[in-house]
This record gives C-alpha cells, sequence and structure tokens, in this order.
C-alpha cells in the first residue's frame, strides 16, 4: 500500500471570521470549531466550557497542563478518513493521499486529574526540551463539569481535541501541498524479491495499555484488550493510534507522535537502500503479569514468523512497561533476531540510582531519552494558557515547585515529551 | 596567574628504569617530568605543574600506606589547585597506584583529581569514584590522552560543570548526565541497529547493569555426608584481628580454625568490618558467621560434617577483582580439603 | 490463575470499600511502600504476583495508593517474579519523599486511579462499583 502525504507549511494562526487557509496561514473561527466539538453528546456532558487560544514560537508563553497534541490532517484521495474507530468510521487506512497541516499543532489543555499532565514552553530553557514549542499551537482550554469522574472527562477531552483537529484538517482538502512524500511498504514476497541483499527490519511499537487513563487506541479498539499484531507503518502514519492517557508528560507519547512517529519515518528514510522496512509489530504494556508474558511470547513469535533479522523497539511510561520492554527484547534476541531498543531513564536528581526496573544482558544496543529526574528552573513566562493551579501537583513538580516570583524548579518530568521514548526528541543522558 | 598542578607518575615516565627500578621509593621533583610536558603544552599558560611526584609501581603497591603517607604529604605542603595522576595506559600496577593515590588525595585534602587510563586497566575499578579519562592501552595513545587530560582538568580547575562522559571522555562513572545529541533519538536507534546487523562497532548508550551470573553447581545429593564450609564477607575473625584485614578496602582475607569451637563467643572472636554498626556482630558473632547452627546441625546428622577452617574477608568498598582473587584462593584449598558445599553470609 | 484464588494486598480504601464484599483484599496500614513489601514478602515464600507492582505511571512519591493481585495460596517459588517485586522495591526507593498537603480532591484522584487500574486488571467490575 502507497501512501501520499502532501505537506502545507503553516507559519502562523490567527483568530477570524471565517476558517481558511492561505499563504500559510491558517484562520480560525473559534465560536465556529468550538460548535462543532460541542455537537458531541459526551463532550456536551463532560467539559463545562472550552475556549482557544494560539501560542507561538518564541513568544514568553506556558500552556498547561497540557493533555494530548494532535496534527491536523485531512484524507483526501483512497480509503478511510481521520482516527478511523473513533472520528471517521472503520476503514483501514494507510493508502491513498492524505493533506497535513505541517508546523501546527491543536493542543488540549486542562485538568483531567489532579496531577500528571505536562507543561510546553513556548521560549526559554523548557522549550528545548520538547519539540512542541517550534509549533504554531492551537490551544484548547477545557473546563470539567461539576462531580464528572476523571475517566469520563479525560474521554470528552480526547474525542473534543480530535473533533477540533479533524475540523480544522478539512481546510487543507483543496490546498496544493508545498511538499508531496511517498511511503509504500511491499508483501512479504514482494519486498523479499525486491530487496533480496537487504536485512529485513521491523518496528515493534509499545502501546500504553495500563488501563482507563493509561489507554491507546487502535482503529478505535482498547490496546489492552488486543492480542500483538501487525499493522502497516502507513496506517500508523495515517492516524490509526490515538492517545487516550494521562501518564507523565516527559514520556507520554501523544497523538502527534504516533501520526509522526519518529521511528516509522527513520525507517523509511532508510527502507530499500539500507534495511528492508517489512512492517510495524504493535504490542500493549498490561498491569496483568500474564498478558505481559502472553504478548511477549506473540511478539517474539511474529518476528520470527516474519523472518526479521533486526528490529527497533520502542516504550511509553515508566516502571511496570520497563518490564515488558525487557521481555520483548529478551524474546526477540533468544529468536536470534537482533534489537536496538529506546527507553527514558528515572535515574534520581542526582543521575546517581538503577535507571531502569528491569534490566537484561541481551538489551546491549539502547538509546535513551535522557534521565526524566533532571531538576530544570523554568523562568516566568508573561502568558500562561491553562492554569498554573496544578504545577506543584505534576509528577516530577513538588511543593513549592511553583516559586513566588513566577519561576517553576521541578524535574524535566514535568515537560511534554522531554525524554520521548520514540525517540523523537535530541537529548540523551551518559 | 596560572592553575597549580601536582603531578604523580612513575619509574618508567620518569626515565629512572623499567622493571628494575619498580621498586623505586617515592621522590618530590620541582616542575614538570616527562609526560607532564604534553599536559603543559595544552594549558597554553593556564596551569603549570608545579611539583612531579615519581614513585616505583611495585613500592607503591608493597607500601601502599607508606606510600600514600608520603605523597599526601607532599601534596599537602603545595596544596595545588589540581592532582593528576598518570596516564597509566594498560600498566597495571601503575594504573592501580594512579586512581588509589588520586582517591586518597580527593578524600583526604579535598583537592580535584584526575588520572587516565585503559578501560581494562585494574586502577580503572575505581571509576566510580575518581575521574578516569579513558584511554587506548599503550603509552603510543599519549597524543590523544594528554589533550583529553589537561582540557578535562581545566574544567575541573575553573570549577566549570563536567559534561556527559561521553562527551569530556571520562570513563563512565555511575552519574547519568543529560545532554542533546546531533541526531533524534529514533535515527540514533536506527543506526545502531544497522550497525548491529552489519556487524560493525556500535556503543550503547545505556549499558545494562552487569550482573555477574554464577549457574549453580549442582544440589548436595546428601546433606548427612557433606562436608559444609562457612564463608563470609562480614569481617568476622579471632579477637585482635591476627591479620589486620582492613576495616574497608581489603587487602587480604584470613583462615581461621574453628576445630573444636561449638559456637563463636563474644571473648574470642569479633569483626574487623567497618561499614556496619559492629555491636550485634561483636556481641554474637554468630550472627554473622552461624557457627553455632552449623553444630547443632552436625548433632542432628543433618549435616555430615562443619569444615574446620572459615575464610573471612571484609566486603566493605574491597574490589570486585580483588574478592574474586580470593575466593579463586580459598576455593581451591576448600576443594582440596573435600568440601562439598559452602555457605557464604554477607552483612 | 485460578478462579478466586486472588487476595489484594491494598492501602487504598476505595479498593476495599468496592471490592472487599466481592473478593479477598487485605488492607495494609500504611503507605505504598508496605504494600510493596508485603507483597515482596508473600512472594518469596511462593506466592504468585498477578499484576506488576508498579502498575500505573503515577510515581511511588506522587501517590500514596498501591493495589496488587497475588495468589491467596502459596504455590512455587519463583526467580523472576521475586526479582519483578524486589526491583520495584528499589524502585520505589530511588524516589525521594515530597513533603507537601494533598487536597482531598488530589487524594480521591489517586485513591481513584488507584482503584481503576487494579480492577481493569483484574476484569472486576468497575462500573457496578463505581455506581454503588
Amino acid at each position: 500500500m502507497k501512501l501520499q502525504l502532501g505537506f502545507i507549511e503553516i507559519r502562523d494562526i490567527r483568530f477570524s471570521e471565517e476558517t481558511k487557509v492561505e499563504g500559510g496561514v491558517l484562520s480560525v473561527n473559534a465560536d465556529e470549531v468550538l460548535a462543532h466539538v460541542f455537537q458531541d453528546e459526551e463532550v456536551k456532558a463532560c467539559i463545562k466550557k472550552a475556549h482557544f487560544d494560539i501560542a507561538r514560537p518564541g513568544e514568553s508563553v506556558r500552556i498547561t497542563p497540557v493533555k494530548d497534541v494532535i496534527e491536523p490532517r485531512v484524507k483526501v484521495e483512497g480509503p478511510g478518513g481521520q482516527f478511523p474507530g473513533v472520528i471517521a468510521k472503520v476503514d483501514t487506512v494507510g493508502s491513498g493521499r492524505t493533506h497535513v497541516l505541517r508546523g501546527m499543532a491543536v493542543v488540549t489543555a486542562g485538568p483531567i486529574v489532579g496531577f500528571q499532565e505536562g507543561i510546553i514552553d513556548m521560549s526559554g530553557p523548557g522549550a528545548e526540551y520538547t519539540g512542541f514549542s517550534k509549533l504554531v499551537n492551537l490551544v484548547l482550554v477545557c473546563e470539567p463539569a461539576d462531580d464528572i469522574q476523571p475517566h469520563e472527562y479525560e474521554r470528552a477531552v480526547r474525542v473534543a481535541g480530535l473533533r477540533a483537529a479533524v475540523y480544522i484538517g478539512e481546510f487543507a482538502r483543496d490546498i496544493q501541498p508545498d511538499e508531496v512524500k511517498e511511503f509504500e511498504t511491499f508483501g512479504i514476497k514482494e519486498g523479499m524479491e525486491k530487496f533480496p541483499a537487504l536485512p529485513r527490519v521491523a518496528y515493534v511499537h509499545m502501546l500504553q495499555s495500563q488501563g482507563l487513563l493509561h489507554d491507546t487506541y487502535v482503529y478505535g479498539v482498547d490496546a489492552k484488550r488486543s492480542l500483538t499484531t501487525i499493522l502497516l507503518p502507513t496506517e500508523t502514519m495515517d492516524g490509526a493510534i490515538i492517545s487516550g492517557n494521562c501518564v507523565s508528560a516527559c514520556d507520554k507519547n501523544t497523538t502527534y507522535h504516533h501520526q509522526n512517529n519518529p521511528v516509522v519515518a527513520d525507517l523509511f528514510e532508510e527502507h530499500g537502500k539500507t534495511l528492508n522496512y517489512v512492517c510495524n509489530i504493535i504490542t500493549n504494556e498490561n498491569v496483568y503479569l500474564a498478558d505481559k508474558m502472553r504478548s511477549s511470547d506473540w511478539t517474539a513469535k511474529l518476528c520470527r514468523l516474519l523472518d526479521l533479522d533486526g528490529v527497533i523497539v520502542s516504550q511509553e511510561g515508566f516502571g511496570n512497561p520497563d518490564t515488558d520492554l525487557i521481555m520483548n527484547t529478551r524474546k526477540i534476541e533468544q529468536q536470534g533476531i537482533k534489537t536496538a531498543i529506546i527507553t527514558d531513564e528515572y535515574a534520581g536528581q542526582d543521575g546517581k540510582s538503577q535507571s531502569l526496573a528491569d534490566a537484561d544482558p541481551l538489551a546491549d544496543a539502547v538509546v535513551t531519552g535522557g534521565n526524566a529526574n533532571q531538576v530544570i528552573v523554568l523562568p516566568k513566562m508573561d502568558k500562561v494558557i491553562g492554569t498554573l493551579d496544578y504545577v506543584d501537583k505534576i509528577a516530577g513538580g513538588h511543593a513549592g515547585s511553583l516559586r513566588d516570583d513566577g519561576s517553576i524548579e521541578a524535574e524535566i518530568q514535568v515537560i511534554t515529551g522531554a525524554t520521548n521514548e520514540m525517540g523523537f526528541g535530541y537529548l540523551s543522558a551518559r | 596567574m596560572s592553575y597549580r598542578v601536582v603531578h604523580y607518575i612513575n619509574q618508567f615516565f620518569a626515565n629512572i628504569g623499567g622493571e628494575e627500578m619498580a621498586h623505586a621509593a617515592p621522590e618530590l621533583r620541582e616542575g614538570v617530568v616527562g609526560p607532564g610536558m604534553a599536559l603543559q603544552q595544552a594549558w597554553n599558560g593556564e596551569a603549570e605543574i608545579v611539583k612531579t611526584v615519581v614513585c616505583g609501581d611495585s613500592y607503591f603497591a608493597e607500601n601502599e600506606k607508606a606510600a600514600k603517607a608520603q605523597i599526601l604529604e607532599w601534596v599537602k605542603a603545595e596544596m595545588p589547585d589540581m592532582f593528576i595522576a598518570g596516564p597509566a595506559f594498560n600498566a597495571g600496577r601503575y594504573g592501580y597506584a594512579c586512581a588509589n593515590i588520586a582517591l586518597a588525595v580527593q578524600e583526604e585534602l579535598g583537592i580535584p583529581t584526575l588520572t587516565g587510563m585503559y578501560e581494562e586497566n585494574p586502577g580503572a575499578d575505581l571509576r566510580n569514584k575518581v575521574l578516569i579519562v579513558s584511554t587506548s592501552n599503550s603509552a603510543a595513545g599519549m597524543r590523544k590522552a594528554a589533550p583529553a587530560m589537561a582540557a578535562l582538568a581545566l574544567k575541573l580547575m575553573k570549577g566549570e560543570e563536567i559534561g556527559p562522559s561521553v562527551a569530556e571522555g571520562y570513563m563512565p562513572n555511575g552519574v547519568r548526565k543529560n545532554f542533546f545529541e546531533k541526531e533524534r533519538g529514533s535515527k540514533r536507534a536506527v543506526r545502531m541497529l544497522l550497525n548491529k546487523l552489519n556487524g560493525k562497532p556500535f556503543a550503547t548508550e545505556f549499558p545494562m547493569p552487569s550482573f555477574d551470573r554464577v549457574e549453580p553447581c549442582h544440589a548436595v545429593e546428601d546433606m548427612s555426608r557433606a562436608t559444609i564450609a562457612l564463608c563470609t564477607s562480614g569481617g568476622i575473625v579471632p579477637k585482635g584481628n591476627p591479620d589486620h584485614i582492613e576495616s574497608s578496602s581489603a587487602s587480604r582475607y584470613g583462615e581461621y580454625s574453628i576445630s573444636g569451637v561449638d559456637r563463636l563467643t563474644e571473648d574470642a572472636y569479633e569483626t574487623a568490618h567497618g561499614g556496619y554498626d559492629p555491636i550485634y556482630a561483636n556481641k554474637d558473632p554468630n550472627r554473622v558467621l552461624p557457627v553455632d547452627v552449623l553444630r547443632e546441625l552436625e548433632r542432628e546428622g543433618k549435616i555430615g560434617k562443619l569444615h574446620e577452617v572459615f575464610y573471612s574477608t571484609v566486603g566493605n568498598g574491597t574490589s570486585v577483582a580483588a574478592s574474586k582473587a580470593y575466593a579463586a584462593e580459598y576455593a581451591e584449598k576448600l576443594k582440596n580439603a573435600g568440601v562439598d558445599a559452602v555457605i557464604m553470609t554477607s552483612t | 490463575m485460578q478462579k478466586g484464588d486472588f487476595i489484594i494486598i491494598t492501602n487504598n480504601p476505595v479498593v476495599r470499600e468496592r471490592m472487599g464484599g466481592r473478593c479477598a483484599v487485605l488492607f495494609v496500614e500504611g503507605g505504598y511502600r508496605d504494600v510493596l513489601i508485603k507483597v515482596r514478602d508473600m512472594v518469596y515464600t511462593g506466592h504468585t504476583l498477578y499484576t506488576h507492582p508498579l502498575a500505573g505511571s503515577v510515581k511511588p512519591n506522587d501517590t500514596l495508593y498501591r493495589s496488587i493481585a497475588i495468589s491467596k495460596k502459596p504455590h512455587e517459588f519463583s526467580m523472576e517474579l521475586s526479582e519483578i517485586i524486589s526491583n520495584s522495591v528499589a524502585v520505589c526507593d530511588k524516589f525521594p519523599v515530597k513533603q507537601r498537603t494533598l487536597t482531598e480532591k488530589m487524594l480521591r484522584d489517586f485513591q481513584m486511579v488507584d482503584y481503576i487500574l487494579i480492577a481493569g486488571a483484574m476484569e472486576f467490575d468497575w462500573a457496578a462499583g463505581l455506581a454503588q
């Protein structure tokens, strides 16, 4: 299956009477978008009110608490639509043509539970730790209805963000893209015939699936209820996977990360040159230990069945997923298939503690997204989109994190995407 | 004003001689000697070597206490901004001396120290305690080692923050430091995988903690006929510590008879260990080395007999390499004595 | 897992309340670490660990609550499970204690997240529990 992505560069976003994309500028009628978002019954029931704001790179702006980041897109040719099984009806995506509003994102913000969500700084030292500081962000700030359960509200905010992104993406339909790129993987036999000399490589993509507020959805299916399975890389690129979790900000894979999965992108860069990119294998990170054994058995089995030579394994989250990461890696290596894995570390503020909750000597090729416990001081920003009420409470923050002068002292855990375990960022540690 | 440095080198690099002169006692020389020139050149006037300490490698190994005391006294009199030892490359005893004298200067005098050696040098055991620049395995690597050591030393003297090991060239010291790479993580992972697939060298960014897993022996078939020995790293010794086993970084182990001893008593035994509160071990040494229980089992016929000697050392800060060497030696003795199994107690 | 051969070790009052009458629950008076230690001691004596001790991404020094499912009866000693639980204690110990006062709402949120995770893992009808 071949997927074409047509990129339309967005350099700025402005509020306006009319919603449109013109000359690299997205004009947004906020009321119109909100009206569309609130057409959903769940959103209506669970979100008391919401408003939009805009944050641009270099501005003295802090967005917090950040829940999800989503890139607006539209399917212009071929089957399926955006976020199949969640927004669009279920249909296999990953072929045809999709238009992308590149350089911007819809960011959802607002408290889900009294902890966990992250910070995006648009300038200053914190901005260096998150790729989202380089995007023009259309921020949807939500306020929960009274007496609502966190997981109901999470679902409503998740859907609200996706609906806003899809609505805006629609305006890219008839725009001439600035750049068009093509992505294609092949059938098993076809690929072997095409690239007989190249090593067969797949991407083992571990999805956060520990339970409510820690979930990921594939074509609308809760990943914890699925066995390890195969996905075409272009399906991942085309919105098949969305984030539904409120885990710590630094190593949460947002929907944007899934849409722009860096492992997929970088494997495609080498596809047909130094390796044959066969497929993605998606597996979960369940809480139940028997599930972990089963899922990792299946991962290793599929790797063997596909006659792979090597895989890249990526992770999401802290603690519990380390066990899945090591189980997967060990079992895949025991099949004689080489692995390189991506993780991050919790080595303590002094960097001296054991970094992972699990380890195995077979995991001998590790890329790290850095030590999430590193302490950083984020200076006061002129404007806060959202609220600072939770800064003392979020993972990585502590009482007194928010200082009298408006600056924040916290671990980089608080920054959305800081130690991303798909290798989205440049941070590392030794 | 330039920073002042004291440099430590061995007899070979001071041009006194090779192995035949390794017994040379420490001496203090004015200014720069031998490899110090390369460091000083790299500093370009910002720092200078004011004194050079020369010591024979065998002398240091055999008279460690005396050598350390003498050298500390000289360094203390000078109170330099920095103490540098080596580089030692793959010379084992030189590396051991460099790391240990650097550690002593750092701990006793609070002066920043730096040394350099090949990663497999036994001195590199101390990499988590002293800063060690990683060098090649022969003195031919001096041209690369000297600028790296000089640059890192200058940063230390200026009190600048030290970057991650991979950027500064020191051996990973158990302290994880964040920094920004030139390529994003996914790209690095793809590159690492390709190198691994193609049999090319690759360096993991996070070495898994190395577990020295030992395959278990076969189970003892008949415990009622087995000879069981007791060994410990908890420092249990006859009262008075006749072998002078050190309370930390033990340089030896002891072999002691317990034939006819029914239980270890407060009057006859004690611990030499300096890493835990000794009160309870001294009150009842069987708590660390359970002779009393083993005698009971012996009487009940549950074990054949308790071996008549036990081996003991202090685990506190004792290097893995040294521990392995002690155990290899007495394991041989235990085997020759027909011992079937050993109970090793720690603290 | 044999049907019914599990017990929830917890210090979370919500778990005790909602799951208590319906399955075996052992309430630990103490903190997050105390629950881990109780479970560790049971795993060492051969009880089978069913859920990961670090479930959820809430850090051990953020939340106060922990619930873990383990077999009621001891089965066979497992090296792998012992490693998982003892590593989890080590992970817990490396997070420094935070001095702070938690609001009622935060305590409730932490209790709820812990409850939802354990209930979900054990396929407990948490929706019914919630409705009560």
